[in-house]
């Protein structure tokens, strides 16, 4: 469907045909095959081993060898990890959706542009597309990378790796490795949709789309400051 | 317009792809930062530690070998005396009575030969008389046997009053000899470290510790020696020659060179354990005031100082199969990648462990961080790592010391 690639290049005709007839299907089922796609492919290439051992290591404990053993018999090996990642991705990328919908549809309440819910959805939906680049260059690195690279390393969109490079012990590491910069775009294609749905201001739009981003990171922000 | 925010939505997609995989690529692949040192020939001392105290080379301990009165001192504490020189006088009054007694002895022993020798003649008359009488017959034979008898018997006497008087003479000897211990002089060239004897005591013979006893203490201080106490379980790596480094408890900062002199074959009773006592010469420098008896510490170095390849103690790694006996390695650092090579090592110190086979020097060896170092997997990407900041460094300790 053009709106796969218009989405992109001309994002306001999209969400103004998506106002008439509000689809989510495609855009939902496009961005979770690309991050299940993305977590397999890793899973399949990393080095087992290596995985494991950095894996328990990325637990902050101290382990001898032998405790070690111990914990990758509990392990569930890379393979079963890729699959089993793979299908909570599509699950989670699901519930999401649902919960952005949700609150579009109070935020329409509470500002006085209904929205329905299969608007809503629609919106969180096609706004994410740009997750899908994220989940493009992530397969690329996968090809291109030795099995013994952290799964970190390869969101190259995100925060740490792409213009800093954290430490695991460094309070902002998790924040810096959890922000991905796709998100400003995201924020600004719902921004667009609302305003384009609801006729109303920028402004309005773009609170819409970044209270939730504000009120996550904002929390993931107080707890790094508080450690 | 259109048109242009097309492209340009085009270029940003483009972009949003691209720049990341080339900042990546630009970046290299990521490597596992690591500390990293150089083999190289590192003077390894493995030492032990001992505790002694100093003492002059020759220390006398001066006793009476007779029991008088001290009459007069001749030298006091300090004093550098030479060998024979007379120190103390003791009382000789006992000694000399005695030396009287056995003069007077002695004289009456040599009247008594007189004596014996006039009867020896008497009896000697007796028994020509006796025998030219029985040669006429007008005596009969009991008679000359009686005479001859006592012939006999006074020059039997005559001998024994002849040993009397040698054993008198002894005995004088003897007396003479008591009171010459009356003198006391001493045995060796040095000076009195020590006078505990005061005029009016008795001095007695003894080697106890109690008043009277000791009479004093001369050393010789012209060289200073080092008695530490080693514990049985070091004391087989000890050998003659061995360099050690002796610090008194006066000077604490300052190490006097030494040389391991003498070690004991016979063992010290030291609480639970056993100690033996081994001797070091000291080069003490002259402006030092060392004292016979001060307490010190010492490490004797066990090696011989030589430089041998060796890494930092933290790089080995020793792992454990079972029963099998424990394998050493180090990860070295071949073209920026870990390689994971057995070690037989050598001696060691608390900072460098020598290393006999398995590295060469000029082969760079990854030293830490201690977790990075267990987690290394052979052909991982490594490279030295920068000097942590201080928000770094804090954690980085910390993972070290849990």
């Amino acid at each position: 469907m053009s709106h796969i690639v218009d989405i992109f290049l001309q994002p306001g005709r999209v969400f103004a045909e998506q106002k008439e007839r509000p689809t989510f299907l495609v855009p939902l089922l496009i961005v979770s095959a690309f991050a299940a796609a993305f977590t397999l492919a890793y899973f399949l290439s990393v080095d087992p081993v290596w995985y494991l051992d950095h894996a328990i290591a990325a637990g902050g404990q101290e382990m001898s060898a032998a405790e070690m053993e111990q914990a990758r018999k509990f392990m569930p090996g890379a393979r079963v990890m890729g699959y089993i990642g793979a299908a909570s991705t599509v699950v989670v990328m699901g519930i999401v959706m649902l919960l952005y919908a949700l609150y579009f549809l109070v935020a329409g309440k509470i500002t006085g542009n209904a929205v329905g819910f299969k608007h809503g959805l629609s919106l969180a939906a096609w706004s994410s597309m740009p997750t899908v680049l994220g989940g493009l260059v992530g397969l690329i690195g996968v090809f291109t990378m030795t099995p013994q690279t952290p799964i970190e390393s390869l969101a190259l969109l995100n925060f740490d790796p792409l213009l800093v490079e954290l430490s695991r012990d460094n309070r902002w590491s998790t924040l810096a490795k959890s922000f991905s910069l796709l998100t400003f775009w995201s924020a600004f294609l719902t921004a667009l949709g609302w305003k384009t749905w609801g006729r109303t201001s920028w402004l309005q739009g773009i609170v819409v789309a970044l209270l939730p981003n504000v009120l996550i990171y904002g929390a993931m922000a107080l707890y790094a400051l508080s450690k | 317009m259109k048109f242009n925010k097309k492209w340009l939505a085009a270029v940003l997609v483009v972009a949003v792809v691209a720049v990341p995989l080339i900042v990546k690529k630009a970046r290299g692949t990521s490597a596992t930062e690591v500390d990293l040192a150089v083999v190289a020939a590192q003077q390894v001392q493995p030492s032990i530690l001992a505790s002694g105290v100093l003492a002059f080379r020759n220390e006398v301990n001066l006793t009476a070998e007779v029991t008088a009165k001290v009459r007069t001192i001749l030298i006091k504490e300090g004093d550098t005396v030479t060998q024979g020189q007379t120190l103390l006088l003791l009382d000789p009054e006992i000694y000399n009575n005695a030396i009287e007694r056995e003069q007077a002895s002695l004289r009456q022993s040599r009247i008594g030969i007189e004596r014996q020798r006039d009867l020896v003649a008497l009896r000697q008359k007796t028994y020509e008389r006796s025998r030219v009488l029985a040669e006429q017959r007008l005596i009969d034979r009991a008679r000359l046997d009686e005479d001859r008898n006592q012939l006999d018997l006074a020059r039997a006497d005559l001998r024994t009053s002849e040993e009397s008087l040698l054993q008198a003479e002894s005995v004088l000897n003897d007396a003479r000899e008591q009171r010459a211990r009356t003198e006391i002089r001493s045995p060796i060239t040095g000076r009195v470290v020590s006078l505990p004897i005061k005029v009016g005591e008795t001095a007695v013979p003894s080697t106890s510790a109690f008043a009277g006893a000791q009479l004093m203490k001369i050393a010789d201080t012209s060289e200073i020696i080092a008695e530490l106490k080693v514990d049985e379980a070091d004391i087989a790596k000890i050998d003659i020659g061995q360099r050690a480094e002796v610090f008194a408890a006066a000077y604490p900062d300052t190490p006097l060179k030494s040389t391991v002199e003498q070690i004991a074959l016979a063992p010290t009773i030291e609480g639970q354990g056993r100690a033996y006592k081994v001797t070091v010469r000291l080069v003490a420098p002259a402006e030092l005031k060392l004292r016979s008896g001060m307490s010190v510490r010492s490490n004797i170095f066990l090696g011989d100082g030589q430089r041998k390849p060796a890494v930092p103690v933290e790089a080995v790694v020793i792992e454990t199969e079972g029963k099998d006996a424990a394998k050493r390695y180090v990860w070295l650092s071949r073209d920026g990648k870990a390689a994971k090579v057995e070690v037989q090592t050598g001696v060691s110190d608390d900072r460098w462990e020598t290393v006999l086979k398995g590295v060469a020097a000029g082969d760079t060896v990854i030293v830490g961080p201690t977790k990075s170092l267990r987690l290394l997997r052979e052909g991982e990407a490594v490279i030295q790592r920068k000097a942590p900041d201080a928000d770094k460094a804090g954690d980085d300790a910390g993972d070290d010391a849990s």
